[in-house]
């Protein structure tokens, strides 16, 4: 606990230096050639949801990723997928290990411009991670917001991350969810098909709602078609962009979207905005 | 005050008394920056240095921080940049204005306290220009000066056998009110013809350049066979950026164990594949197509739309030292050409 009261106020002064952080637990969400795992930290800073954080390793290096997690509980959560050397190192991490950690970074979600509106949450695979800390959030603000629906969806059920939880959610009066595999399995309960698929079947009405997706490029692109076809206006679509980052801060260059950088710009866009860039719509 | 300095060295001398001193000076292979040591600075026949002074203030490689693992997690110490006043002698006004730009990037809002401590620290004296330098000089074509102020503390025009010494920023007032400096006896006031010289050579330089074209009115075009045909060419090599002095990509990597190390910032840029590949295999630009537009557009339209000023000062190294000749310029012009065309 001392290492994370030092490091605020040099943090202040030095937007790059990462602080000492306990991970409390890690768990496997997700076996195979792409496995993900869910890692849970020690709170180190207040955020929104939507943002990001910079967790590294020493000697291997760092890696921006979604905070999972809404602000509204006690501890951080990161679901990552094992894609780089970075993301490996943390998989092979265990409880009790310490991890390097600086932030936030980004927008975040505008939440407070969605009050009273109802939320509809679009996910594909790893793609749940942002969309979580949104579903947190409402879930813990449940009052201040409308019909809540989350549609998510993978390749197949070993791949829907956050499982048990999901499980949990599926009797809930809260929100309603509709989950999808992209192949026919025997016993699968839910949708049979592509989320944007899945998307239609739902059909949730565009009148006073906000839609948020995010998940594979190609996805992104159907799931936003789809719901243009709906009635959605695309000032009520958003989206949270990747890019490749080094600083967060906007000032290594590689996330640029135009005259925007994803780190400090985004990661979170309305689809109205991207209509603007080539270069995140091709 | 419009100081004048007879002699260099003896200025330079008194100068080295309080502050580290970068000079240019000529080797076989071009003109470069290097640290003053006290040998007279021939100033004859100088165009501009092979390499920016951009390096002193965002050095190629730097170290961050230093990190150490124990029981009790992780330990980082702060690597504080060094806070020796440093003075760059003879920078080009273009060089001097690239500063500005950095400025943008690094000062505004999260400022990069490595830059921000080592700008606070140095003294700009910028060298006016005879008129163009070198013929890919083309400075006066991004709406800039070979005479110009911008990111100069003092500005130099070299008047009969001495300079004519400006203060433009309180840095710069500063220096001469340094200890070294403020008895010195290798400065006196500029006489009134001294100065009126100054700015006859100011105003000639400008004339001598002045522009056929403004590179800041050209609409780029996102979709045009143009950057297909330049980019056939380009080998991705890099040194368009590596020498540019308003470039500013970079990237951090660590170095050293899992125990302890330290992260490294280094030079980047987006003419590399690598730059912007992701872990997933996706790459927003994989094509050199995509990297010399991004170049471009960062220069000519990202950089001016986020800070207002292009992200070029028409010293023209990418020009000269490109090994295939690609020339921004002729890029930049042959929209221009089809917007005289289609207009």
């Amino acid at each position: 606990m001392l290492q994370a009261k030092q490091a605020e106020p040099v943090q202040e002064a030095n937007p790059y230096l990462p602080q000492s952080a306990k991970l409390l637990e890690i768990k496997s969400e997700v076996g195979g050639p792409r496995p993900i795992k869910r890692l849970k930290i020690e709170k180190c800073f207040e955020y929104r949801p939507g943002q990001c954080a910079m967790l590294s390793l020493p000697g291997v290096g760092e890696v921006m990723l979604a905070i999972s997690s809404s602000p509204t509980r006690k501890t951080m959560e990161f679901g990552i997928m094992k894609a780089g050397v970075a993301t490996a190192a943390l998989h092979g991490l265990s409880a009790g290990e310490y991890l390097g950690v600086r932030g936030p970074y980004g927008n975040g979600f505008p939440l407070e411009s969605w009050r009273g509106k109802n939320i509809v949450l679009i996910g594909g695979g790893i793609g749940i991670t942002p969309v979580w800390s949104i579903l947190q959030y409402v879930l813990d603000n449940r009052d201040q917001y409308g019909r809540l629906d989350f549609i998510y969806g993978a390749r197949s059920s070993a791949d829907l991350c956050y499982h048990e939880d999901l499980e949990q959610l599926q009797s809930s009066k809260e929100l309603s969810l509709h989950l999808s595999i992209d192949v026919e399995e025997p016993g699968w309960q839910g949708f049979t098909g592509f989320v944007p698929q899945n998307l239609i079947e739902v059909s949730p009405k565009a009148e006073g709602s906000v839609a948020v997706t995010c998940g594979p490029p190609i996805m992104i692109k159907f799931v936003i078609k789809n719901l243009i076809e709906l009635g959605f206006q695309p000032a009520q679509i958003f989206t949270t962009l990747e890019r490749r980052m080094k600083c967060g801060i906007g000032k290594c260059g590689r996330c640029n979207i135009g005259e925007l950088y994803v780190c400090k710009d985004g990661p979170v866009f309305s689809y109205e905005t991207l209509q603007r860039y080539p270069e995140a719509t091709e | 005050m419009i100081r004048y300095i007879e002699n260099l060295r003896q200025f330079l001398d008194e100068v080295a008394e309080g502050y580290k001193i970068f000079v240019p000076r000529q080797r076989p292979e071009g003109w470069f920056f290097e640290a003053y040591g006290g040998a007279e600075v021939e100033l004859e026949g100088y165009p501009n240095t092979v390499a920016s002074p951009k390096e002193y203030l965002f050095p190629q490689n730097e170290t961050l921080y230093r990190y150490e693992a124990g029981e009790e997690g992780l330990k980082y110490d702060n690597e504080t940049a060094e806070q020796t006043g440093q003075v760059i002698f003879g920078a080009r006004a273009c060089d001097c204005a690239a500063l500005t730009r950095l400025d943008q990037v690094f000062l505004e809002d999260d400022k990069d306290p490595y830059y921000a401590a080592r700008r606070e620290n140095t003294v700009m004296i910028g060298l006016v220009c005879p008129g163009a330098v070198a013929p890919s000089c083309f400075c006066t074509e991004v709406g800039l000066s070979p005479a110009g102020v911008a990111g100069m503390d003092l500005r130099a025009t070299e008047v009969g056998e001495g300079l004519v010494i400006e203060e433009i920023s309180d840095r710069g007032a500063a220096l001469f009110g340094s200890p070294a400096l403020k008895g010195g006896k290798s400065w006196r006031e500029a006489s009134a013809e001294e100065a009126a010289e100054a700015k006859r050579l100011q105003e000639a330089a400008e004339r001598d350049m002045a522009p056929a074209r403004d590179l800041a009115e050209i609409e780029l075009e996102f979709d045009n066979p143009i950057w297909a045909r330049e980019s056939e060419r380009c080998i991705g090599c890099g040194i368009c950026a590596f020498l540019c002095p308003t470039c500013h990509c970079f990237t951090i990597e660590h170095s050293g164990s899992k125990r302890k190390g330290k992260a490294i910032r280094t030079w980047d840029t987006c003419q590399f594949q690598a730059y912007s590949l992701e872990a997933s295999g996706f790459n927003p630009r994989p094509d050199r197509e995509q990297r010399l537009k991004q170049r471009l557009y960062h220069k000519f339209k990202y950089f001016s739309d986020r800070y207002g000023m292009l992200l070029c000062i028409g010293c023209g190294r990418c020009v000269s030292a490109c090994p295939v000749n690609i020339d921004i310029r002729e890029i930049l012009a042959s929209f221009e050409r089809k917007k005289s065309v289609t207009s």
